[in-house]
């Protein structure tokens, strides 16, 4: 008896391990590193990428990072090359609790890697941490993802996708083939200005109490999107975040936008609000009607010179 | 037999019979889930990485073996042309003495993205590169389509193509992420964009017959999943426009709702992507049923007061071919991120949990039309 009771217990155990094992295969949410030697006082990228399984299909990441804060000291996040390009706000940094909050959404939803691609094709997003401090009791240290991380299905439902972490441990050493500094390494090698992008202006009772604003999104496959500004009229470049109220609201003159990478370069979109564009017009109006006035009273005085030589004659 | 030996057995009869539930299980709900065996993906052929792949003659510097004398010339220096085809022109012919030859300067191969695959006969297709409508193509009566993306950055990017049926019904959109490799054309095929799918009506009594229709490319089998107790399969093909009707029997079916979604198969070889899902109420024979209008209800997709889905914050819209459709771009992605956190009205809240947040984005990403 007792034995049937162990093999019961041992096959539910079995069974449970199984069915457990094959719930967690939709996505993975991973850390990477070109090599796990750190070196102090050097900086070094940790890549966070996403795994799917078959068939899965996301669009949102929700992620939570832990990291040794009296270690390490986050020099910089970028999106370069992501696979998110909604980022609805900068991730969170708590230097003090050594924790990351970022996340972003994917238009038309991430499918994972398809057979042939002949990247990876999968980052979410790149962490240039620097170390300040070697490590007192052990020579590592780890990295983790929090389990809070989350990964919503496009399903229509913000439903949660099965979500295993794996997390990453570094050493910290003398030598290590991470480039040192490889962050100014990537920025120094970035000279490809943000993607164009344009400018759309609305407005809508729901949100500015039906105000202008203007809307803007652009990605960068490089070092990422650092910041946007602003130009309205005269008034000077300023940082700003999309969704952005208009302060004139009358749209007298011409907005321009700039979204700047890590590495400095620039990218500027353009809106010509229609009554410029209006006035645009009008004034080439004129200017031909005035050009033509000019030439038929030119012509007048050519032909009028003519005649008196004529008549001269 | 020795105890410990026939416990042994058993302990192997026990973990066999445990891993072949587990293996049933995993399958039965791999069938529940996706519904249908998992889709033909797409091809991805990379032009300019000097591998010759399918559909190439051959890639820079491969030239899959080939000569000037096995293509049926007496000698000289085969090459690549930029479109992956030989350029016999350094081949000769025989007759006089060549001069030196120059060195070989392998073509520039732009970087830039081929897509093609079949939506349906004459329509147009949206090619949204990162989010953003970057072309539209019209495809062929035959449903073919090609589109060239010149002038990309290399990097990752989120490809999607939709497409419009005759009837202004739209295919959900066809996604993928890949990687752009700088001076290579990437050409990815066989896209296969689901059929679009409509019912004549959404309520029916028991007995009565259930219209299902849709488009897709001509002459293709169309399978139809009618998701009830169970999953029931139901075929029929398209016509030489690609538009399929299918008149379901609700006999045997269970009062309450049902859905049905589609997938095409092309020759042997090519699936579509599965369709969009249509729900429909079976009520018993006699019943009156409610009106086709839908209802006002705080769901997504529900239609709110200015004829608009509620997840179109903005309500905004296009008419395609004298239907109505919602845009949901980056304005309404906007309105979100204006109410992020705590919502400054209760709509863009769209799963109604009291706070805007990443669980809203994924929703609303979910209907993106771009």
């Amino acid at each position: 008896m007792n034995f049937i009771k162990k093999n019961i217990i041992f096959a539910f155990f079995l069974l449970t391990f199984l069915l457990l094992f094959q719930n967690v295969l939709a996505a993975n949410l991973y850390l990477d590193s070109a090599d796990n030697n750190v070196v102090l006082n050097n900086a070094f990228a940790i890549e966070v990428r996403l795994n799917l399984d078959q068939e899965t299909s996301i669009n949102a990441v929700d992620a939570y990072l832990n990291y040794p804060a009296d270690l390490l000291q986050v020099v910089d996040i970028s999106f370069g090359n992501s696979i998110l390009n909604i980022i609805p706000q900068q991730p969170i940094i708590d230097a003090q609790a050594g924790t990351i909050h970022f996340g972003g959404g994917i238009t038309s939803g991430y499918t994972g890697k398809i057979p042939g691609d002949p990247g990876l094709s999968n980052l979410l997003t790149t962490v240039i941490f620097k170390e300040i401090k070697k490590p007192t009791n052990s020579p590592s240290f780890q990295i983790a993802l929090d389990t809070k991380s989350a990964v919503f299905l496009n399903d229509g439902k913000g439903t949660l996708a099965s979500l295993t972490l794996t997390n990453l441990t570094l050493n910290t050493a003398e030598s290590s083939n991470n480039l040192s500094n490889e962050w100014q390494q990537i920025l120094a090698q970035d000279t490809i200005a943000p993607e164009s992008f344009s400018i759309i202006l609305s407005r809508d009772p729901s949100i500015y109490n039906n105000q202008y604003f203007i809307t803007f999104n652009t990605t960068d496959k490089q070092s990422g999107i650092d910041y946007y500004q602003i130009k309205e009229g005269a008034i000077a470049w300023t940082k700003v975040d999309s969704p952005y109220l208009l302060k004139n609201q009358s749209l007298p003159s011409i907005i321009l936008v700039k979204a700047v990478d890590k590495a400095g370069n620039e990218r500027i979109a353009e809106y010509i609000p229609a009554k410029i564009k209006t006035t645009n017009v009008v004034l080439s109006i004129i200017l031909i009607l005035m050009i033509l006035f000019l030439m038929a009273i030119a012509n007048y005085f050519i032909i009028k010179s003519f005649k008196a030589a004529k008549i001269l004659k | 037999m020795p105890s410990s030996c026939r416990y042994l057995s058993i302990k192997i009869f026990i973990f066999c019979f445990v891993f072949g539930l587990f293996l049933g299980l995993f399958f039965l709900q791999k069938t529940n889930a996706n519904n249908l065996p998992s889709a033909v993906r797409v091809f991805i052929t990379v032009c300019g990485n000097n591998i010759k792949e399918e559909g190439e003659d051959c890639d820079g510097s491969d030239l899959n073996g080939q000569t000037c004398m096995s293509r049926g010339f007496w000698g000289g220096a085969l090459s690549c042309n930029t479109n992956y085809t030989f350029n016999t022109s350094g081949c000769s012919s025989g007759g006089g003495g060549g001069g030196g030859g120059g060195g070989y300067n392998p073509p520039t191969t732009p970087t830039a993205v081929i897509l093609q695959g079949w939506a349906y006969p004459n329509s147009d297709v949206d090619i949204i590169k990162d989010g953003n409508v970057v072309a539209v193509v019209r495809a062929d009566a035959a449903a073919n389509f090609k589109a060239t993306i010149d002038n990309i950055t290399p990097g990752i990017w989120t490809f999607g193509l939709s497409a419009t049926d005759t009837r202004g019904n739209h295919t959900e959109i066809f996604s993928f992420t890949m990687n752009v490799e700088n001076h290579m054309t990437t050409t990815i095929s066989n896209i296969f964009l689901a059929p679009t799918i409509d019912l004549d009506k959404s309520y029916v009594n028991q007995g009565n017959p259930v219209g299902i229709l849709g488009q897709t490319v001509p002459n293709t089998d169309v399978s139809l999943y009618v998701h009830s107790d169970e999953v029931i399969t139901k075929t029929t093909k398209s016509n030489s426009i690609g538009a399929y009707f299918y008149n379901l029997d609700t006999t045997d079916l269970s009062l309450g709702t049902h859905s049905v979604n589609s997938r095409a198969k092309k020759g042997t070889q090519y699936l579509s992507t599965l369709s969009a899902t249509v729900d429909f109420n079976i009520y018993a024979p006699g019943v009156p049923l409610p009106s086709e209008e839908k209802k006002l209800t705080d769901q997504p997709d529900s239609i709110q007061p200015g004829g608009c889905m509620r997840v179109n914050l903005n309500c905004d819209f296009k008419i395609i071919k004298t239907v109505r459709r919602d845009v949901i771009n980056f304005i309404d992605v906007s309105i979100l991120l204006y109410n992020w956190g705590k919502p400054k009205n209760a709509r863009p809240d769209l799963n109604n949990d009291g706070t805007v947040n990443y669980k809203d984005l994924s929703i609303l990403l979910y209907y993106w039309t771009s």
